[in-house]
């Protein structure tokens, strides 16, 4: 208790004092006693509206819906557990669920370590346009990274067309569209760290005779090792949610755990099935995120880091430009391929290439009555609903990052962590259970436009608390302290000292949020009505229709939608101040 | 006029006392240095009369009110960060101008600017015409003038500086604390400063005040701490090592290094006793000692002898003469290098 208080009321010492010596904060740093109490009311000020969202809009319909699947008259029924766990198909989708996921983090790395080396150390022409490429599969949409894989390895795709090879019902379809979604993930997160890491703790290690790979081994790695972790970490807990890629490149014969959830929800209408699953993915998400935030504030531990431009240099030596040029080709052919493919099959009409599929975007009928309104208004609907979403993330995500910028206790690190469980709980029971439970006053949503914002900001949030947290933490709080003895009060100090400093990261993590909401699928297939479809949500339904107008509307409308997150992501490469590295 | 009274002030961090019942005055126009070594609670002292610091007892007044329930921003007091705190997303002249935009309310172009007292306090530091700098483009001694410039700009009745000269070198050190002493005397500011630096508390300060542990162990002008150390502390953190264990009876002392002359109505019995380097004659007869070793230090020599008994001794001499390591000296003592201080100390 008195840990917990102390911790609360201020900065831990680096290297603080042992158990048995009481741990004495340095003057300048620590705010008095009598001032803990105020700091926590503010904090708790801050915490109340994101807490009331979370609350209201994740932790009510998730539970809600759960109940409605697994209460009855009598009372809850645990033992569904056991039945529905000790199903074989239900076996087959849990392992399914986790080796694909093991594979496509131990595939992911050794993809993409290579990359997060060359990006961090070597310089070469085109290095930031390459930068922003990688990164753009990370805010695409899961559909569009689906149907780009579809045009690329499946029926009538690129390979079967020059070689007769479909992967698309195969795992290998799965895995390789996971490390493309997720390269980035490890080459900003790894890369950002490695390019800051000071080369000469390496020479130093040369000096005291340690040899090249020695020196790396024991220097480097160990310094690197939390960051791999993490982001190991955050990659296994995107792939083991995977829903839009397994959905699309799984058919019938993959499932996770995040799709049969939907299937049992929407398809079979099993709830007490989809409860169970939605149990144990919010087990296995919890779980990880916990294993996440330890190794994160592993990493947190004093590393020297230096200005990422002084420690690139170009390559020297054949091994260091046969690297480079191997990770070059690995870009080209895993990240530029399937994009250029997507692009090339939208403009493959029957006819010749055109702009025959794009024409047919304007007209509701030519899908053969998929859709009520024009699937082209799709772009005009997600771009609203994206920015109403993008307005809640950054609200809700910029108060819970104020929030929590000063480092708490176990209270605040719970806090930390519910932020980011809606990135790994199925999404598709988010937008169920809005469905069950957002449709009665003082709180009927159901017709109301802002159902769909309020489930893609849910995402948003992680997003922008990640982005928002290492700026507002490195802000000196002495600055504000010279801002108050000149005479601002503290919303003034706030609002002339960490405003402007956390100006940028509070762009980069609107765009951010915003793309994330863009590509947003899960739950809003579910939400959306028939008549206002977002973007993904179009796609998905013109790739469950048969017939090659269909595929090719799928086509065109995945590539407008690739370019408007590629162009906010583009936009954000511009603003992303090049010293701190976000996680993601 | 005494414009700042602190009677009884601590300062608790769980169980240590940072600051420890300091009972302080400073009084208008005066310039007072708190020196003491690093953790003395020097620092803490200024943090509390910003109102940065709650005190766990004990009272700030200024100009004789009260300050308990006064917030930092509406003290009207400067402070000068130990490193400046410049705000870095603003340039020069918008840095200087802060205070005054703060007190002055006003805001949008042009209002709360104040391009005339800017100037003027960017010529008094001697940086004319750097309004449209940014503050990554300024070194040290550039920083500190305009942190300088930033806190005087809404002319605060108190000036406080912590370590104002601590991260620049030597000679810009020396140069920079006579124009500081220039400045605040033609302004008629009060000032309280501290540093760990007694140099720079000596060349700035009327008065001067060190601290330890959190307590006041000495106040007085310069010359009366330097000459008359209250303590065997004080005498070192001044940079003397010659203090030993003393008999006192009449005009003189028994100790390890043989008798010892004292200054006229000196205390008698056990005391310690502080001989000043200057103190310290190289002679024909008196104590011997061998040269350990010789620093030339400019205007003179520093010489540390090993006698044959007791602790190392330091001496100065002239640059002409002065004797070679390893060489055998004799050395006498003069009163007026000696003070007697209290036993028990330390």
């Amino acid at each position: 208790m008195d840990r917990a208080r102390r911790e609360v009321s201020g900065t831990k010492e680096p290297g603080a004092a042992s158990h048995d010596a009481a741990p004495v904060p340095g003057p300048g740093r620590t705010p008095g006693q009598g001032e803990s109490g105020r700091a926590t009311a503010v904090r708790l000020a801050l915490m109340a509206v994101p807490l009331a969202f979370f609350g209201l809009f994740f932790a009510y319909p998730v539970t809600a819906i759960v109940g409605r699947g697994l209460k009855t008259d009598t009372g809850w029924q645990f033992d569904r557990f056991g039945e529905v766990l000790a199903r074989p198909d239900i076996a087959d989708v849990l392992w399914f669920t986790t080796w694909q996921a093991l594979a496509s983090t131990v595939l992911t790395l050794l993809i993409a370590l290579p990359g997060a080396y060359v990006f961090a150390r070597l310089e070469f022409p085109g290095k930031e346009l390459l930068r922003a490429v990688v990164t753009v599969p990370f805010v695409l949409p899961t559909v569009v990274v689906g149907t780009a894989f579809l045009a690329l390895l499946g029926r009538g795709g690129l390979l079967d067309e020059q070689a007769g090879i479909r992967l698309d019902t195969t795992v290998w379809a799965i895995l390789l569209a996971h490390v493309f979604f997720n390269y980035a993930v490890i080459v900003r997160t790894v890369g950002g760290l490695w390019a800051q890491l000071d080369p000469r703790q390496e020479e130093a290690a040369r000096v005291l005779g340690a040899g090249r790979f020695a020196a790396w081994r024991r220097v480097t790695l160990p310094a690197l090792a939390p960051a791999v972790a993490a982001a190991s970490l955050m990659v296994f807990l995107f792939t083991f949610s995977s829903f839009g890629v397994v959905l699309i490149l799984g058919g019938p014969a993959y499932s996770t755990l995040e799709v049969e959830v939907y299937r049992q929800t929407a398809q079979l209408l099993d709830l007490s099935t989809a409860a169970v699953l939605t149990m144990v993915q919010f087990a296995a998400i919890g779980a990880i995120l916990a294993l996440h935030a330890w190794t994160v504030r592993r990493r947190e531990s004093a590393l020297r880091l230096v200005d990422p431009g002084r420690t690139t240099h170009r390559p020297r030596g054949w091994a260091q430009r046969t690297l480079l040029g191997a990770v070059l080709l690995t870009i080209g052919l895993l990240i530029v391929a399937p994009l250029a493919v997507l692009v090339e099959r939208s403009f493959d009409t029957p006819g010749g290439y055109g702009l025959g599929f794009y024409r047919a975007l304007q007209d509701a009928g030519a899908g053969g009555g998929t859709f009520l309104v024009p699937p082209l208004e799709a772009i005009w609907n997600s771009l609203q609903y994206a920015l109403a979403a993008t307005a809640i993330a950054l609200v809700v995500g910029g108060l819970a990052a104020a929030a929590l910028t000063r480092r708490g206790g176990r209270f605040v690190r719970g806090f930390d962590a519910m932020l980011m469980l809606p990135l790994g709980v199925s999404a598709v029971t988010v937008g169920f259970g809005f469905l069950i439970t957002l449709d009665e006053p003082p709180l009927d949503l159901r017709t109301s436009w802002i159902l769909v914002p309020l489930a893609q900001a849910l995402v948003g949030v992680p997003f922008v608390v990640r982005t928002m947290l290492p700026v507002l933490r490195a802000v000196d709080g002495r600055l504000r302290e010279a801002a108050a003895v000149l005479g601002a009060s503290p919303l003034r100090a706030w609002r002339e000292v960490d405003l402007p400093l956390v100006r940028r990261a509070l762009l980069i993590a609107a765009g951010f949020a915003f793309a994330v909401s863009l590509g947003e699928f899960g739950a809003t297939v579910f939400i959306a009505r028939p008549d206002q479809p977002t973007l993904p949500v179009a796609v998905a339904r013109l790739l469950g229709r048969a017939g090659e107008l269909n595929y090719g509307q799928a086509m065109a409308l995945s590539t407008i939608l690739m370019l408007v997150c590629a162009v906010s992501l583009l936009v954000l490469e511009r603003l992303r101040p090049d010293k701190t590295s976000g996680e993601f | 006029m005494t414009l700042l009274q602190l009677e009884g002030v601590s300062v608790r961090f769980g169980e240590r006392a940072v600051v420890d019942s300091v009972d302080l005055a400073v009084a208008e126009h005066e310039i007072v240095c708190v020196l003491g070594p690093s953790g003395s609670g020097k620092s803490t002292l200024l943090r509390v009369v910003a109102g940065l610091q709650q005190v766990s007892a004990g009272r700030v007044l200024l100009d004789g009110a009260d300050q308990a329930a006064v917030p930092v921003h509406r003290r009207g007091v400067g402070l000068m960060f130990q490193d400046h705190q410049l705000f870095p997303h603003r340039d020069v002249g918008a840095n200087v101008s802060f205070g005054l935009r703060m007190r002055g309310g006003g805001r949008g172009p042009g209002r709360g600017s104040h391009p005339a007292r800017v100037a003027e306090l960017l010529e008094l530091v001697g940086l004319p015409g750097a309004q449209g700098r940014a503050v990554a483009s300024l070194s040290g001694g550039e920083q500190q003038r305009v942190a300088l410039a930033r806190a005087l700009a809404p002319s605060p009745r108190l000036l406080m500086l912590d370590e104002p000269l601590g991260q620049l070198d030597r000679g810009l050190r020396e140069r920079l604390v006579v124009e500081l002493r220039g400045l605040f005397s033609r302004l008629g500011t009060t000032v309280l400063a501290v540093t760990h630096d007694q140099g720079e508390a000596f060349a700035l300060a009327d008065r001067v005040v060190v601290m330890r542990d959190g307590r006041i162990a000495q106040a007085g002008t310069p010359l009366e701490v330097w000459q008359r150390p209250a303590s065997e502390f004080v005498a070192r953190f001044l940079g003397f090592e010659n203090v030993v264990p003393a008999t006192v009876t009449g005009a003189a002392a028994a100790t390890v290094w043989g008798r010892v002359p004292v200054p006229a109505g000196s205390p008698e019995g056990e005391q310690r006793l502080l001989i000043r380097p200057a103190g310290v004659v190289l002679g024909e007869a008196g104590l011997r000692c061998e040269v350990v070793s010789r620093t030339f230090r400019g205007t003179h020599v520093a010489l540390l002898l090993r006698p044959e008994g007791g602790p190392v001794l330091e001496a100065e001499c002239g640059l002409a003469g002065a004797p070679a390591v390893g060489d055998r000296v004799a050395v006498a003592f003069t009163p007026a290098e000696v003070v007697v201080l209290p036993p028990g100390d330390r």
